[in-house]
């Protein structure tokens, strides 16, 4: 035998209004298919009753996100998982909340695994994070020469700086004598 | 073997273990037509995971192709799909995913990409989905190319996002209020780990014995009766990370003609007729001709060297009363000084340095550089445009091309050039379009698209139907005109009937060709599993064409919003009606199909993964993906290495080599450019970083060799010579020296060289005329008098066809600009027996 005691108000199957607290808690005794019977249909209750809770499809709706990139997103642990499995898989307002959150990140320009950096980044990172780097060029205008040049220069910019290059450039081919190294210029001088 | 250091691929959330690849291969099969192509994908899934899996596979649709329908096969069960508006299909697809039914739907999206999603593969199940496409192919007099996308470019869009994932892969998104929901994979450096590709098709060419080959994968082929060829992947699979490109040569130039009656009963055709048919053009035309050059970064290497050579080879033919520009594109526009002028010395001059001068960065621009490339053509003229053509949102740079009403010719470069873009944009503005794989000379396919620009063999073309009530129609339209190298396709339908015959009609000529019918369901023929009518095939093949066509979204121009809101809705509308005429998806109407199977339940652990396709070979991966700062730390800190941070178009990302780019955290990562040919760099020496206590260690990640390729530089060498040759050319048709006697010495060199080459007709006749023109000319003059009789009868026995023994090449590739008068004549002697 099962005692199924209740303290919801207008719960099921004994919802009576104007019923005092005590009066309202109601203890059943009851055989076992009977108890699972009624504890369902209270879940069930719970579940449409409860704004917050909302299966896929809504969720979606509500996001404007579709289901189909809402399940991504899971998949990659962008967004926690539902708050219930099973065949009334809900989710709730965090996961609303977190699409809202993901799609913010999108649109300042990040990519994905990018999102889940921001959102978990302390899960992320490795021992102490080093400076962001610089990507740099190199030219070798002659054997004995080597410049760099920042790779993420504005086009313009970097097209007069290339142009200054070509016409260092030339001037060192048209100048063997000044590109000598010791060890020539002293082989040189033998000769 | 998945080598994810920092993963960030599908894990089951509670063991944390990685969830592996749920397609295991993809495989080709159908038939192809000098007309097209009817094709079976077969795409296998099984999954490993413990949960159901929903797996999504993004591809690229072939150009002037459209899906037909999808049959999903497992152990018990095969159900056929059907086609729906959108929003239909995808309620279908989302209510029977949600209660636990194995379910599939193929949605196209903007620029030909399709998602194939198939939710609810069980644990362990296998399951296949047959995915039926009608494609086009591109057309020359001598045969046809068929191309295929074993992968997806990771294309260039101004809002697009990209980064490094783990070592070795990519992934991008694209703006949701452009491109809807489209899902796009993650790339791989190494696609030794990715699903198989395989392919097994049948060529037919109508009883005409034709050649098959390929410059992208090795192949078998099987000769059968009437002409057909069997042609199959010559290995057991390969890697996706290239296109498949099949070359059919055939040496018939009557008119082919392909007729049958479809399932309803309505007689369909498809006539192919050579340019020679309408006779050889006469009439040269100044040509108003601007090159428009890709130098992005993932034009990085040999295809961007090729390029620049070409260019340089293209102006080399120009006659002086030509004019001609150069724009370069990358994200931002580089126009050479002067406009569109005349090709005079100095211009020319001036043209080599500026095209020798530049470099590969930044992004794929394309609209803007079309933009630049229209002001230099403001009373019209033709674009050359060379491209790898990788970029997003393609309809709306199609439209704006239209607008402007110039010629665009396309030639696609690359593993996995967007052809059915470039197609639509040179189809859509009365262009040509070619494209060259990784494989190939760029400069090669660069001079045949140059060579076909302005020859119009037919003006004013008309075609109509004699004999066919009012339901014989012509459809799509065909151009008005017809050019030399490219034949004319004319498809249409009408009620079967004897005395029926297609008249062309043009200036200065006409043509005309009966059409035989044969009776319903004749002949049908099995290929992949799909039994096929000819009627039909025609249909689906002519319907691919017409939906490629209409599925640009209209111009709006400078419509209000409500107007253009109620446009676009009719644009659907249209979309929608033409894919239930012709039963193709196109971005209005998908495919679905539903499995319900009696234990079927949904427990909401479905995992979502998108299947990773190869980076094309020929892309270099930093060129498009850069590790964030948090990956690269995470990297290092990992396994003591990092990445080739490389600029974008590093010549050493422009191939896939043994070798990497080591990075240290304590310098700050150095890029090595050059403009030397794309040699693979060795790997920095030690001292390269100084605060590196010990060699650094042998890196794990981009560590794939793609294997033995046919190098075209290897076996023909003195090619790549004569473009660089002929790309000097001055103004008055020879090349440079330091006198006249020089001049003509070195200029009849190299024309005879031209003339022995076995490529040397098809590309390098333009130049091959202004060289006599020039020859022809000078000797006339009293200070090289001496030379006249020997200028001649060299020019009579070039006339008789020479060839050049390996000896011969070898003496003419050490003649140079510097050899004196009495060598180049001792050459022509050895060769000429003059």
């Amino acid at each position: 035998m099962w005692t199924l005691s209740l303290d919801l108000p207008g719960c099921l199957p004994c919802g009576r209004p104007g019923l005092s607290k005590k009066e309202q808690r109601c203890r059943f005794n009851m055989d076992t298919v009977t108890f699972w019977r009624y504890y369902l249909r209270i879940i069930w209750c719970k579940m449409l009753d409860d704004p917050k809770e909302m299966k896929l499809a809504e969720l979606a709706k509500r996001s404007e996100v579709p289901a189909r990139t809402i399940r991504l997103y899971l998949s990659m642990g962008l967004l926690p998982g539902p708050l219930r499995v099973g065949r009334n898989a809900a989710y709730g307002v965090e996961h609303l909340e977190g699409l809202a959150k993901i799609r913010q990140l999108q649109r300042s320009g990040l990519t994905l695994h990018q999102v889940r950096e921001v959102l978990y980044g302390e899960k992320a990172a490795g021992p102490e994070a080093l400076p962001e780097f610089a990507r740099w060029r190199e030219y070798e205008l002659a054997s004995d020469f080597r410049i760099l040049m920042r790779d993420d220069g504005v086009p313009s910019r970097m097209r007069v700086l290339q142009q200054a290059l070509r016409e260092l450039q030339g001037w060192l081919r048209s100048n063997h004598d000044a590109t000598a190294t010791m060890s020539e210029e002293a082989n040189e001088d033998e000769h | 073997m998945n080598t994810n250091i920092h993963g960030f691929g599908v894990y089951e959330a509670k063991t944390k273990r990685p969830v592996e690849l749920a397609m295991q291969e993809l495989w080709l099969a159908g038939t192809l037509l000098p007309i097209g192509g009817r094709l079976v994908v077969r795409h296998t899934f099984q999954s490993k995971a413990r949960k159901p899996v929903e797996v999504i596979y993004a591809f690229m649709l072939p150009r002037d192709a459209a899906m037909r329908r999808f049959r999903i096969e497992g152990k018990d069960f095969s159900i056929e799909s059907e086609l729906l508006p959108v929003p239909q299909a995808r309620e279908t697809y989302e209510d029977a995913v949600e209660k636990g039914h194995l379910a599939s739907v193929a949605q196209q999206y903007e620029d030909g990409i399709v998602n194939l999603s198939v939710g609810n593969i069980r644990p362990g199940e296998t399951v296949t989905v047959h995915l039926e496409l009608a494609a086009g192919v591109t057309l020359t007099d001598d045969g046809f190319r068929f191309r295929f996308p074993f992968t997806l470019a990771p294309s260039y869009h101004a809002q697009a996002t990209a980064s490094v994932i783990s070592a070795g892969e990519g992934e991008m998104q694209l703006p949701e209020e452009i491109f809807g929901d489209v899902l796009l994979p993650s790339w791989r450096f190494d696609p030794s780990g990715l699903h198989r590709v395989g392919f097994s098709l049948d060529v037919q060419i109508a009883g005409v014995e034709s050649e098959v080959s390929s410059p992208s994968h090795p192949i078998s082929c099987g000769f059968g009766k009437d002409g057909r060829v069997k042609v199959a992947l010559a290995t057991s699979s390969d890697v996706p990370d290239r296109d498949l490109v099949l070359d059919v040569r055939h040496s018939s130039k009557e008119p082919l003609v392909f007729t049958g009656l479809d399932a309803d009963g309505f007689g369909r055709f498809a006539a192919l007729f050579s340019s020679t048919l309408f006779g050889a053009g006469k009439e040269k035309v100044a040509r108003q001709l601007v090159f428009l050059i890709d130098h992005s970064g993932s034009m990085g290497g040999r295809p961007f060297q090729q390029a620049q050579q070409a260019v340089l080879a293209c102006i080399g033919a120009l006659n002086p009363e030509d004019r001609f520009g150069i724009v370069f594109f990358e994200t931002s526009t580089t126009t050479f000084g002067g406009g569109c002028e005349k090709a005079d010395q100095k211009r020319r001059e001036a043209a080599q340095a500026f095209v020798r001068g530049m470099e590969v960065a930044g992004g794929t621009e394309l609209d803007a550089g079309l933009e630049a490339a229209a002001e230099l053509l403001p009373k019209g003229g033709d674009i050359l445009l060379l491209t790898d053509g990788q970029v997003f949102e393609t309809g709306a740079i199609i439209q704006k091309a239209i607008r402007r009403g110039l010629r665009v010719h396309c030639l696609g470069i690359g593993s996995a050039s967007s052809d059915r873009f470039l197609a639509q944009l040179s189809d859509s503005t009365g262009g040509v379009s070619h494209f060259a794989t990784a494989r190939e000379r760029v400069d090669v396919a660069a001079l045949k698209l140059f060579n076909s620009i302005g020859r119009q063999v037919a003006k004013e073309l008309e075609c109509s139907l004699s004999g066919a009530d009012e339901q014989g129609v012509i459809a799509p339209q065909p151009a008005s005109g017809v050019v030399e190298g490219h034949p004319l396709l004319v498809f249409g339908r009408a009620r079967a009937g004897n005395d029926m015959a297609l008249e062309l009609r043009w200036e200065g000529g006409k043509l005309r060709l009966a059409l035989p019918w044969g009776r319903a369901g004749d002949n049908p023929e099995k290929s992949g599993d799909v039994a096929m009518s000819m009627g039909e095939t025609l249909k689906l093949i002519q319907g691919a064409r017409i939906t490629t066509t209409l599925e640009l979204a209209p111009d709006f121009g400078e419509l209000p919003e409500t107007r253009k809101k109620s446009r676009y809705e009719r644009h659907l509308k249209r979309l929608e009606s033409i894919g239930r005429e012709y039963g193709l998806a196109n971005p209005a109407m998908a495919l679905v199909a539903v499995v319900k199977r009696a234990d079927d339940k949904s427990d909401g652990t479905m995992l979502t993964q998108i299947v990773p396709v190869g980076m094309p070979e020929d892309t270099a991966f930093d060129s498009v993906f850069q590790p964030s700062p948090a990956l690269c730390n995470a990297l290092v800190s990992a396994n003591g290495f990092g990445f080739a941070v490389g600029g974008a178009g590093s010549v050493a990302g422009g191939r896939r080599t043994k070798r990497c780019l080591i990075d240290r955290p304590e310098a700050s990562p150095v890029q090595r450019e050059s403009q030397l040919p794309a040699e693979p760099l060795p790997a920095p020496p030690a001292q390269y970083f100084r605060s590196a206590p010990s060699a650094p260690p042998a890196p794990a990640c981009m560590a794939y060799d793609g294997g033995d390729r046919v190098d075209e530089e290897a076996t023909d060498p003195w090619l790549g010579r004569l473009v660089e040759l002929t790309g000097m050319l001055e103004a008055d048709g020879g090349l440079a020296g330091s006198d006249l006697d020089f001049r003509v010495a070195w200029t009849l060199v190299v024309m005879v060289a031209l003339s022995a080459h076995e490529s040397g007709q098809e590309l390098f006749a333009g130049h091959a005329e202004r060289m006599r023109a020039f020859l022809i000319k000078v000797i006339e003059k009293p200070e090289v008098a001496a030379q006249k009789e020997n200028v001649e009868r060299v020019l009579g026995v070039m006339d008789g066809g020479l060839r050049l023994t390996e000896e011969s090449w070898k003496a003419f590739d050490r003649l140079g600009g510097s050899c004196s008068v009495d060598e180049c004549w001792a050459w022509i002697e050895l060769v000429c027996g003059v």
